[in-house]
């Protein structure tokens, strides 16, 4: 399930539980706001997201995780709005029986989530200036 | 008189800085496609004249050379920056 919500992510309060006895491996990214990039001061930021495309493309790249690699289930949750230093912008979390597929497609589901899925993050910084990211294209 | 139908265009990001709208309604001639949309709203907006965006139609990817149909609902997509 790939979902996007304006709410703080609260992990603990994410359903953890096994999904079955056959699960042996659980792997969590999660992706917190810093308070610097490339040497500036960030004071904090605001992500902008393009929903209905975003759940399409999220819920692709984890039926593509589902596929690619042997687990037994993957969920991510993305922030959007602003968010003060220190909170979870995005969490991702996969279930399987070994540790092995469990990390790989933990990795690949943020990684195709930061190159695919449409949002889109400006910083805040300290002096009161701010700026969109520029992507990698 | 040509004629002409509608779209909506929303924008996100850097270009909902620039054009300072989340969507707008677009009137247009029938067959244009986005590449002619863009070159339009530059020129009002004065929008990067290099664009790396990607495009959806109907809240799917299209390509730059669709042909828009009326009702449509257009966005210009900048390069994600989301995680």
């Amino acid at each position: 399930m790939f979902l996007i919500t304006e709410e703080i992510i609260l992990p603990n309060n994410i359903e953890l539980k096994f999904p079955s006895s056959k699960v042996g491996a659980k792997s969590i990214f999660e992706g917190i706001v810093r308070d610097n990039n490339l040497g500036k001061s960030v004071k904090k930021l605001e992500y902008q997201c393009y929903e209905e495309l975003a759940i399409k493309e999220g819920s692709m790249i984890l039926k593509e995780a589902v596929q690619k690699y042997k687990i037994d289930d993957a969920f991510c949750i993305h922030r959007t709005g602003k968010l003060e230093i220190g909170e979870t912008a995005v969490f991702v979390r996969v279930f399987a029986a070994h540790r092995d597929d469990s990390f790989q497609a933990c990795r690949y589901i943020i990684d195709e989530v930061k190159k695919r899925v449409p949002i889109w993050k400006k910083e805040i910084y300290e002096s009161g200036e701010s700026d969109w990211l520029k992507g990698a294209g | 008189m040509h004629q002409t139908i509608e779209i909506t265009v929303h924008y996100f990001a850097k270009l909902r800085d620039l054009t300072n709208k989340e969507k707008e309604s677009v009137e247009i001639a029938i067959e244009s496609t986005p590449k002619d949309i863009y070159k339009q709203l530059n020129e009002i907006y004065g929008l990067p004249d290099n664009p790396n965006l990607k495009i959806a139609i109907n809240d799917s990817f299209a390509s730059w050379e669709s042909e828009l149909q009326d009702k449509d609902k257009l966005v210009f997509i900048p390069p994600v920056t989301g995680g």
